[in-house]
């Protein structure tokens, strides 16, 4: 079972591989327009992938947290508190 | 009745009912500042999920992006880009915050960072930058409001009464609710530019060229410079990757250190509605995608609109829709430039009041109140000014405020988890940023590699901010432990001025 710390490792690894692969010189990898995917250039394709892509990794990450939030060993849970 | 009068009509209704929600949202909400700026911390997960979208998104994402599409075509990736980078760090930061503020009774930005590090000149200073950016922004909006009215009605409403008449009724309903009307007025808006982007942007390129595909095919025949990156300049010269790759940063750091949108962080019921908020960002993101369709199927239409940022309305109506669909969209338009125009005009407003004047100022809260409400009125009015100039380009301006915004973000982050960050670490980085922006702003020719102007500060401000911290007395390990850790109870830092007077350090 992964545990907080390594969930957040491999979401911030993830997050420094997507700055490099819509910038210069990463972004250079998919240029091209061509192939068309689902009718979109390449190019703009490839940020949309890492739009959902992006979504899916939070999602996985959440899981994590509130799964170890829940767990009453784990450090800091949420606060959940409701304060006017 | 002829099409303009039908467009007309809709847009009065839409107005019309973004105002009553706008009124009704008001009645839920407690009168003190608390209420009017915070929404009193009632806002759930639909709420919260609009207000983030339909504030982040606005008429430079519906207009300013097709714009770019249409006239330097592969340079508008970089709006794609930025948003993944830009929201996930506040995954973190968001909640972090929301608890201090729950704690400490904060409800803008330079209150969290006034409660780390007490300094009347920083809480000025970021009001100051705050403010100083969101005019920029705000023109933006409400010029695109009254581009789009403009060009819907064929010219019998201009530009200036579009945007007078539009933002007229943000006013009201903002002077009136507060931030509740945001709430609610932007989960109308949102779900309606939602559907229209989508709607639209798959319409257009199936009827005028059969398909997705078969339009992206066309313009690589036609015009390939287009579609390969970083795309063009506005002068149709190849851009640079410097220039590409540095607006994705900035405005990657800048995106939740608005503090319009940071302030939304103090509204949220939890902190789980905050996590699944940027969870479910994404899908408000992909909309960027049909609206960038929108403004590529423009590039091989004979005729040309007045400006780029003119092509979305140039192309619904050269496509000769019927009149209600031009209506619906051009509700969805100016839902896209209200429901940011209207957050941006009431944060403003709240922080001029909490962070520039509160310090200095001890105002009761009914004074606070009307004050807020009086400045609402004064940057409506100072906006609405800029937003007559013909020559201000929307992506242009909203380049411009990230290069400023961007300047918060190592603040911020040295509050919530930098320990031996002291308080003339981060006003010398603030101030050695914000004068390197500015300068490469105002001496464009000079920028490095092409490099954009807040990157260019972030690189001046970091260093300087850790080395002016290491080089000065450390905070009070118990004082510092409550925003790095979330331990013991540090003084309550409600104001700037009850922060410094609690600390008992002064301008460290």
């Amino acid at each position: 079972m992964v545990s907080r710390r390594t969930a957040r490792v491999w979401f911030f690894a993830f997050l420094l591989l997507i700055a490099l692969g819509v910038t210069w010189p990463g972004a250079l990898l998919f240029d091209d327009p061509t192939p068309l995917v689902l009718g979109l250039p390449l190019n703009m394709m490839w940020p949309a992938f890492l739009i959902v892509a992006s979504g899916v990794a939070l999602w996985l990450l959440d899981r994590v947290e509130e799964r170890e939030s829940d767990d009453p060993g784990s450090e800091g849970p949420p606060d959940r508190t409701r304060e006017g | 009745m002829e099409r303009w009068q039908l467009v007309t009509a809709i847009i009065a209704v839409y107005l019309g009912v973004t105002l009553a929600i706008g009124l009704a949202a008001g009645r839920r909400a407690s009168k003190s500042v608390a209420g009017y700026v915070a929404g009193d911390r009632d806002f759930g997960l639909l709420v919260m999920y609009f207000v983030t979208g339909a504030t982040v998104f606005s008429a430079f994402a519906f207009l300013g992006g097709p714009g770019w599409a249409y006239s330097r075509g592969a340079a508008a990736f970089y709006i794609l880009s930025y948003g993944v980078l830009g929201m996930a760090p506040w995954y973190f930061v968001g909640p972090k915050a929301a608890r201090l503020g729950r704690r400490f009774g904060y409800v803008t930005q330079a209150q969290l960072l006034v409660g780390r590090f007490p300094s009347r000149s920083l809480s000025t200073l970021v009001a100051v930058l705050s403010i100083l950016a969101f005019v920029p922004y705000i023109t933006l909006q409400m010029r695109g409001a009254g581009i789009v009215i403009e060009a819907v009605t064929e010219g019998h409403v201009p530009l200036a009464v579009g945007a007078a008449v539009a933002y007229g009724i943000v006013v009201l309903y903002v002077l009136t609710s507060g931030v509740a009307a945001v709430g609610w007025t932007n989960t109308f808006q949102g779900m309606f530019m939602l559907a229209i982007a989508w709607t639209l942007g798959l319409y257009l390129p199936i009827r005028m060229y059969g398909g997705v595909g078969p339009m992206f095919e066309s313009i690589l025949a036609e015009r390939p410079e287009l579609l390969t990156l970083p795309g063009l300049t506005a002068a149709g010269d190849p851009w640079t990757w410097g220039g590409y790759s540095s607006a994705i940063l900035v405005s990657a750091v800048g995106l939740t250190m608005w503090p319009h949108l940071f302030m939304k962080a103090f509204t949220a019921r939890d902190d789980r509605i905050l996590r699944r908020t940027v969870i479910l960002f994404p899908s408000f993101q992909l909309f960027l995608i049909p609206v960038m369709l929108i403004g590529f199927a423009g590039v091989l239409f004979p005729e040309t609109p007045p400006a780029p940022d003119f092509i979305l309305p140039f192309m619904v109506l050269r496509t000769e829709l019927p009149g209600l669909v031009v209506g619906l969209f051009c509700a969805g338009a100016l839902s896209a430039s209200m429901s940011t125009g209207d957050a941006l005009l009431h944060a403003s407003a709240s922080i001029a009041v909490e962070d520039g004047i509160g310090p200095f100022a001890r105002l009761t809260d009914r004074q606070q109140r009307l004050l807020m409400q009086m400045l609402v009125l004064a940057v409506g009015a100072v906006a609405y000014g800029f937003a007559l100039d013909e020559d201000n380009s929307l992506v242009v301006l909203l380049l411009t405020s990230y290069g400023i915004i961007a300047q918060l973000a190592p603040s911020i982050f040295a509050t919530l988890y930098w320990r031996r960050a002291t308080t003339p670490g981060v006003l010398c980085g603030l101030l050695a940023g914000s004068a390197t922006a500015v300068f490469f702003f105002l001496n464009g020719e000079l920028r490095p590699f092409d490099l954009h102007e807040g990157v260019l500060g972030l690189l001046v401000h970091i260093p300087v901010l850790v080395l002016v911290s290491l080089g000065t007395r450390p905070q009070d390990p118990g004082h510092v432990g409550a925003f790095v850790r979330g331990e013991g109870a540090s003084g309550r830092a409600g104001d700037a001025g009850s922060a410094v007077a609690h600390a008992g350090v002064g301008e460290r």
